[in-house]
């Protein structure tokens, strides 16, 4: 026998609650002078020993009720063959028995007495009996008896493979929805989506609603993920959960490699071993659906620059097309639209042989290429559309055109001509405006910058300067002014509501001001120490070390490629914190020095360069990488309040607003991959799954956060404006590989499992099995303490039978 | 110094005035006028001379006297005197029994004793008065004249409860010291050796004297309402005790008081003693005038 909720066991112990009770009543009396001792002087043995039995007898009974009750409470249930200590209690049972027989005897008991006894110990017995017989053996039929039920549906978008006999998820779904309609009253029921995890915070009851859901319930998700579901379903069927004693997981799948293969069974040998180590383990049966050889060809991902893009500017798409078929594929058509739109010239696939990834180009041999005209958000798309399996056919992503950005350079030793916007490359700041605006400062006709870069002279800054700033560049500042109005008050409260400082040091930089003002307010991320000096040395700089991939996303594109090769022959050398730092370090030197580090402060991000932004500290800052790591590094200061736009499956939309938005309404709508169009990128016309979001207040800010984005596609967000801003959903392509599992595999995982396979409901409904989980009994138990309730009851009202 | 106040409350004496109590024998009648007499003329013990008045019967003028002085004198007689009543009262340990807010059987005993006395010498009738336990404790002969009623209501007072009670032996021990025949009152509660206490009643019996037993209980004696278990511990044998479930006991507790109240009325019967069944939580007066409305209805 086992219990689901073995703690309240516990409340066994209130058997001891009659025991002490019986006792401290019998060495509890009153003393009673009395005249009349002749009529009681007489009491005969027989009555003293009838006293004694029914007041024994009382106290069995009220010690029996709190005992079957926590036996009832704690949810018994009969699992396995009978064991050694079943014959224990029928001793015990056995020799209580006995005394009760031997008293009703000595006491010369009346035939009511016996009779009441034998209703007593009939149920218990009756219980016992039950326990000490039960061999796990018998038949189980589907809807026979109560049943705790996990259905786990396999909503991975490889189920929505459309051939002439429909959807395999359809028919899995409507089998799910057929198994709960037949389920007894009683039953519950909790909905595992594989993936999405479970459906229902806790089981339901309620079979009708759980039909109504299962109904509504589409594929068209990311990559199943079996480990998951199994840690979801040990956490259902442990102790105290769905409780019932038959307990089932139905499982209904495609048996996808890429999904149950063997690589993902090591994975999951664990969470199995978990799940059958429970008590009273789960009947597990699979419900194979889609079975058969299919087609598929999925676009599987898009390239392009992640450098930031301003209208007019080209970008450049490459997309590969996989060929998950068992035969070879030619000249396949490619097509890209941009917001819905087709854009011409298309593209081909020339050969896609079995498995074979390529990448689409015109007929003149180029890639995808696209200029917008505007700014804002833009949504991108490639389309393969040759197959049944729609959901893998396109790949998605949103595209962020940048208007111009505001920046505003306080240079700390600024030349005559920079301040009057000309370059002389004798000014602190000039070098970085060639980098921020390359386009206007080299005069290139018909092109965009990105950055519109303003010089001033560090005396010239102030709250009104920095109004209008994206962007605030410190190079080489001395110091700032202090008190009320002062230029420190100004930065300080640009950062807090949610402006970027980048921090360039110099010859000016007074170390002492900026420790005493500076680092207590978080406006630098870190204390400085003091400058280094390499140029006496025989290697005369150093450079930034990238023997290790650069983990922070600004400076992601610097990995292989596009290296920092800058000499840096002096920097600051800053003071670590080594236990729990409020600083990132993006960048270390080759000396270990840190480079480059940035810190949030509120809703603001400030960060550092160790070294200089001209040629002062640096030599070859003219060599490749000095434009595009001035440019990420803006950008990803202006961007910081706008998070990523291309997601992977789970993770959340979320967006950023002004703070008098906060309480306002957005609406968000989702589109398959399919659903995508001229339309539907704008948020027009009817489609989608809409909802109404309020904007939240955080900070200094308003926040949305969408956190159902468990399926691929394109979610739209009209803002309180009115503008429309894209993000985009994508999930591994592995469920594009459309195989599945070889017979013997299934029946090896089916063995793993110690489960059932099957392929049809008729085919589960009909396997009457010669075994179940476990024999619920808490419900004897709970009739045992009914008669018990009333024994003592009766008992009590005979014993005190014309009393006052 | 005790008075009759001290046990009757003014509502109480006023009720018990009115009370006849007509004795059951005809031949020691009472108040002459009242009672008939079978002693009718005949002098038993020559009390006074008092003058002749009009009316008086001739047959009552003392002529010898009259022969001596030349003038009229009745002669007056002491048998004129009424009942002879003798109240027994038990003052053995198990009449100190008084339930919860109630009388003791004794201190009930005690004001029924003090009603009755009233009552009798109110009536010129002599009364007196024996307590015991074992054996007799204090011994007042009958009296009526006035100051006897004072007397009597010492002795109640002084008397308490305690010691072991054997009914009949101490009746034994009475019968020979009360030698002229009358009314025996004994106030008890009659526990003890029942068997033996019939015996000193038909004792009692021989020697030609009417009884009446009242027979006073507590309450708790008759309808054993305990509910929790007890120590019941002798209230005339030290060291005595039982420890008892008086929920589970009560049906035998019953069960011999019913056996103990039969045997009682059956010995009385037997003896011609009027058995007069009283509690302590009843208005004594109230009892005692119901017993002398069941007194005059034998009478008619």
């Amino acid at each position: 026998m086992t219990f689901l909720n073995g703690i309240l066991l516990w409340g066994a112990a209130a058997v001891s609650i009659p025991f002490l009770v019986h006792l401290f009543n019998k060495n509890r009396y009153r003393t009673l002078q009395w005249g009349a001792m002749h009529l009681i002087a007489n009491t005969t043995i027989v009555q003293k020993r009838r006293l004694r039995v029914e007041n024994w007898f009382l106290m069995l009974l009220r010690m029996m009720i709190p005992l079957f009750l926590a036996i009832c409470l704690a949810h018994p249930q009969v699992i396995g063959t009978n064991a050694w200590w079943h014959w224990l209690i029928v001793g015990i049972l056995g020799v209580l028995l006995l005394v009760v027989i031997y008293s009703l005897i000595t006491a010369r008991a009346p035939g009511v007495a016996w009779l009441f006894c034998l209703v007593i110990f009939a149920l218990p017995s009756w219980l016992v009996y039950q326990l000490v017989a039960y061999d796990g053996k018998g038949t189980f039929k589907w809807g026979d008896t109560e049943m705790s039920v996990v259905l786990v549906m396999d909503d991975s978008y490889s189920l929505e493979y459309q051939d002439a006999s429909g959807k395999p998820f359809d028919k899995g779904r409507d089998m799910a929805v057929k198994l709960v309609g037949d389920l007894r009253k009683g039953s519950d029921v909790q909905v595992i989506r594989m993936p999405g995890g479970a459906a229902y915070s806790k089981p339901r009851t309620i079979l009708a609603n759980v039909k109504e859901d299962l109904e509504e319930m589409e594929a068209g998700y990311g990559q199943a993920d079996p480990a998951q579901a199994i840690r979801a379903i040990s956490g259902l069927m442990g102790p105290g959960r769905m409780a019932n004693a038959q307990r089932e997981v139905v499982v209904v799948t495609d048996f996808q490699k890429v999904s149950w293969g063997s690589n993902q069974m090591a994975v999951l040998k664990t969470d199995l071993k978990d799940l059958q180590s429970i008590q009273n383990p789960p009947q597990v049966t699979m419900i194979h659906v889609g079975q058969g050889e299919k087609d598929n060809l999925a676009v599987m991902s898009l390239e392009y620059p992640k450098l930031p893009l301003a209208p007019k500017q080209e970008l450049r798409v490459r997309a590969f097309v996989q060929n998950f078929s068992e035969k070879d594929r030619q000249d396949l058509p490619v097509t890209f639209r941009v917001d819905g739109k087709p854009i011409l010239p298309h593209a081909r696939v020339a050969e896609l042989g079995k498995g074979q990834k390529d990448v689409a180009l015109t007929d003149k041999d180029e890639l995808f290429k696209h200029s917008f005209e505007e700014s804002g958000t833009h949504v991108i798309e490639v389309i393969a559309d040759q197959d049944k399996l729609r959901a893998d056919n396109s790949y998605l992503a949103s595209i962020k055109v940048w208007d111009n950005v505001p920046v505003l350079i306080v240079d700390g030793e600024p030349s005559v001509d920079s301040l009057q916007g000309r370059i002389d490359f004798k000014g602190e700041s000039d070098f970085l405006r060639i980098a921020l605006q390359p386009f206007r400062e080299m005069q290139f006709p018909g092109m965009t910058d990105l950055f519109n870069v303003r010089v001033i002279k560090a005396t010239d800054f102030d709250a009104e300067a920095v109004d209008d700033a994206r962007v605030v560049i410190m190079a080489n500042v001395a110091r700032l002014t202090e008190g009320a109005g002062g230029q420190l008050e100004a930065l300080g409260n640009y950062v807090s509501q949610g402006g970027g400082v980048l921090w360039f040091m110099g010859d000016q930089v007074e170390v002492d001001w900026y420790n005493e003002h500076l680092v207590p307010a978080g406006l630098v991320p870190m204390p400085l120490k003091e400058v280094k000096d390499r140029r006496e040395e025989p290697a005369p700089y150093t450079s930034v070390d990238g023997s290790r991939p650069f983990e922070h996303e600004a400076l992601e594109m610097f990995t292989g490629r596009t290296t920092i090769t800058a000499e840096i022959q002096k920097w600051m050398a800053l003071i670590e914190q080594p236990d729990d730092p409020p600083y990132t370090e993006m960048a270390r030197l080759a000396t270990g020095d840190i480079f480059l580090v940035e810190r949030k402060v509120d809703e603001g991000r400030v960060l550092m360069c160790t070294s200089t932004c001209d040629e002062e500290w640096v030599q070859g800052i003219l060599r490749e990488y000095y434009v595009p790591l001035m440019q990420q590094l803006v950008v990803y200061l202006a961007s910081s309040v706008a998070p990523k736009r291309n997601l992977s499956v789970g993770q959340p939309v979320i967006a950023h607003f002004p703070r008098e938005d906060v309480g306002k309404e957005v609406q968000i709508a989702f589109y398959r991959p399919e659903e995508v169009n001229e339309m539907t990128v704008r948020l027009q016309g009817a489609g989608g799954e809409k909802k109404q979001l309020a904007i939240e207040e955080n900070g200094a800010r308003g926040l949305v956060r969408f956190e159902d984005t468990q399926r691929p596609g394109l979610y739209v967000l009209r803002r309180p404006d009115g503008v429309v801003e894209h993000y985009v959903v994508n999930t591994e392509r592995g469920e594009s590989d459309l195989a599945q599992l070889e017979p013997s595999e299934v029946d090896q995982l089916a063995e793993d499992f110690d489960a059932q396979v099957v392929s049809s409901l008729d085919e589960y409904k009909g396997r009457m099995r010669d075994e179940q989980n476990a024999m619920d009994v808490w419900k004897w138990f709970l009739w045992s303490v009914l008669i018990f309730c009333f024994g003592e009851l009766i008992l009590q009202q005979w014993m005190s039978r014309g009393k006052v | 110094m005790a008075r009759i106040t001290d046990y009757l409350k003014p509502g109480e004496l006023a009720s018990i005035k009115n009370l006849q109590l007509l004795a059951k024998q005809v031949v020691e009648g009472s108040i002459s006028g009242i009672h008939r007499s079978p002693y009718k003329g005949v002098s038993i013990e020559f009390a006074q001379h008092r003058d002749y008045v009009h009316g008086d019967e001739i047959r009552r003028v003392d002529w010898k006297v009259f022969a001596k002085s030349d003038r009229f004198y009745v002669r007056e007689y002491e048998e004129e005197t009424n009942l002879r009543a003798t109240i027994l009262l038990d003052s053995s340990g198990s009449m100190g029994y008084g339930g919860e807010g109630r009388l003791t059987k004794h201190e009930y005993a005690v004001r029924l004793a003090a009603a009755l006395s009233y009552l009798l010498l109110r009536q010129s009738d002599s009364v007196g008065m024996i307590s015991f336990d074992t054996g007799v404790r204090k011994f007042i002969p009958p009296r009526s004249n006035e100051g006897h009623l004072r007397r009597m209501l010492e002795a109640m007072v002084d008397s308490k409860p305690g010691g072991e009670t054997s009914l009949g032996r101490a009746f034994h021990s009475l019968v020979p010291r009360i030698k002229r025949r009358g009314l025996v009152m004994i106030l008890s509660d009659g526990f003890g050796d029942t068997t033996e206490l019939m015996k000193s009643l038909a004792h009692f019996r021989s020697a030609r004297h009417e009884m009446i037993f009242f027979h006073i209980l507590d309450p708790d004696e008759v309808e054993f309402p305990f509910r929790d278990w007890a120590r019941f511990e002798s209230m005339e044998v030290p060291g005595q005790f039982r420890k008892v479930d008086p929920l589970s006991f009560r049906a035998t507790y019953l069960e011999n008081y019913r056996r103990f109240e039969a045997e009682l009325q059956r010995g009385c019967r037997q003896n011609r003693v009027e058995l007069v069944g009283m509690c302590t939580d009843e208005p004594f007066e109230k009892a005692l005038s119901s017993y002398m409305a069941w007194r005059n209805s034998v009478k008619a």
